[in-house]
């Protein structure tokens, strides 16, 4: 019992500092924003910048946007045989 | 997303701070980018939708809230304590402060005991709120 308390206090904390940081971050103004992304040589407003990685071009390129995975799925000497003739 | 009229630029780099925020103690399968375009999907599409009241870059941030604790393992309350406390490891003001909230004080009751005035408080925060938006656009190609 003790350490379920513990855990839900551990939780409630968590929560609690969550909620506050949100905040703080949703109240930031974006000059705020602006000079903490060139504190660490970041500049958002530079075309391409890095600050956009993961909001308006991927920050991982996954398989499955590179490869049609159900080509991949067949065996490779299916994969690699000739298109077969329809005519 | 921008055209839309959702959010502003900037809007979009809070987002994506609280998202790297949220992720950090998750699962290794999911990262701050699902946490953001899992949230952004859910608004566009209308599976969630906010009050008329509600800035729409709050609602986003609240789904991200949401969706993170749906992935959140309880057992990793005190591990995701500590990381959160790391990022400002160097300022005790903004500690004490995070212990205050984390106590659910109000901010009077935090400055009477930390001894600090009105200013020297918004100051803090203010660092605070910098030092997390250092940490949220930074290392941006990291969970």
């Amino acid at each position: 019992m003790p350490q379920q308390v513990t855990r839900q206090n551990h939780q409630r904390r968590l929560q609690r500092i969550l909620l506050a940081l949100e905040r703080e971050v949703l109240q930031a103004s974006d000059k705020e924003v602006r000079d903490a992304a060139r504190d660490v040589g970041i500049d958002p407003d530079m075309k391409g910048s890095i600050a956009w990685v993961g909001i308006t071009f991927p920050a991982k390129v996954r398989i499955e946007e590179v490869f049609d995975m159900e080509t991949l799925r067949k065996p490779r000497r299916q994969r690699l045989a000739p298109p077969k003739k329809t005519d | 997303m921008v055209a839309l009229g959702l959010v502003t630029k900037y809007d979009l780099l809070r987002l994506k701070t609280l998202a790297r925020l949220y992720a950090r103690g998750l699962s290794p399968d999911v990262d701050w980018e699902d946490l953001l375009q899992e949230a952004l999907t859910r608004v566009l599409v209308g599976s969630r939708t906010a009050a008329a009241d509600v800035p729409p870059v709050a609602f986003i941030a609240g789904v991200m809230r949401s969706l993170r604790s749906g992935y959140h393992r309880q057992s990793a309350a005190r591990q995701e304590l500590a990381i959160v406390w790391q990022l400002f490891v160097d300022d005790p003001e903004v500690l004490g402060i995070l212990e205050g909230l984390a106590e659910g004080l109000e901010p009077e009751q935090i400055r009477a005991r930390l001894g600090l005035t009105a200013t020297a408080y918004d100051t803090a925060r203010r660092r605070m709120r910098r030092a997390l938006l250092r940490e949220g656009l930074a290392s941006c190609l990291n969970k």
